[in-house]
């Protein structure tokens, strides 16, 4: 998967099926807790590619990748976690 | 002005980004707060916000990001046609990003809707306006970096220059990855 994703048309190419996927996925699928936070993990997933493969994090000091992805996973937390009382019901 | 053998940029772009991803942290710490304490508008006020907007703002700062990886990819080949022809293309995408979001500000202003109509949009102007205006300082930067490259031949100091407006830009489109479910698309759930 990494090796296929080595060019940045690839990288452009997956970000826009994984944003067709979760604006297909809010208005078809049913069941608002697996939906709402299948949106938040797949915004993850591409911010995870634009800063691995765009932003080459890889390739700078190692701490900056570690905190770059602390933080998407923080927020990808908190939104997730921010609807819950909204998802349940 | 590389601080590290194959880093791309200078360290201290990288630490700027993380600042300011840190702000915008708190930004959506506050959001959320106030999207649990008044639930009922938030939901009722985003059902009001058209998902096709912005899906078309994702797929033009998505397009737009790819084409400045592809400049910085052909500035480090010395390959400035590439390069003027892939910043061209990112600043064209950024653009219609820009359009599109001055039409959607435009239609909400015409049907009444401000920053103080509530909670909600008190938090979608702040949020999206502090985005546009990043989208907007990342634009004058490539207008900078495109105007530069008619006096460039590969300079690694411009090669830098241009990772770092890159990084920055990026920057701009993982932050928009975020606001587009957690504004657009979390009440259109099927």
């Amino acid at each position: 998967m990494t090796g296929w994703l080595r060019s940045p048309f690839r990288v452009w190419l997956a970000l826009i099926l994984l944003t067709c996927l979760s604006v297909l996925g809010a208005e078809k699928i049913e069941g608002r807790a697996i939906v709402l936070g299948s949106i938040f993990v797949i915004a993850a997933l591409k911010a995870e590619l634009v800063i691995d493969h765009f932003m080459e994090a890889r390739r700078a000091e190692r701490y900056w990748l570690i905190m770059y992805l602390i933080w998407v996973v923080a927020v990808t937390c908190l939104l997730t976690i921010g609807h819950m009382p909204h998802m349940w019901t | 002005m590389t601080d590290r053998d194959g880093q791309p940029g200078t360290s201290g772009i990288w630490t700027f980004v993380f600042i300011d991803m840190v702000v915008f942290l708190f930004l959506f710490v506050v959001y959320v707060s106030e999207r649990l304490r008044l639930t009922d508008t938030f939901v009722e006020a985003q059902h009001h916000l058209s998902p096709a907007v912005g899906l078309l703002s994702t797929l033009a700062l998505l397009t737009s990001s790819w084409c400045m990886a592809e400049a910085v990819h052909a500035a480090r080949r010395t390959d400035m046609r590439r390069t003027g022809l892939a910043l061209s293309a990112a600043l064209l995408f950024g653009a219609v990003f820009a359009v599109n979001k001055i039409i959607e500000y435009g239609g909400k202003f015409e049907a009444g809707i401000t920053p103080v109509t509530n909670g909600f949009y008190t938090f979608y102007f702040l949020i999206t306006g502090l985005h546009f205006l990043h989208v907007l300082g990342g634009m004058v930067f490539m207008i900078h970096c495109r105007r530069q490259l008619a006096h460039e031949s590969g300079d690694p100091a411009y090669v830098t220059k241009l990772e770092n407006v890159g990084l920055f830009w990026h920057f701009v489109d993982v932050l928009w990855l975020f606001i587009f479910p957690m504004l657009y698309l979390t009440e259109i759930l099927g």
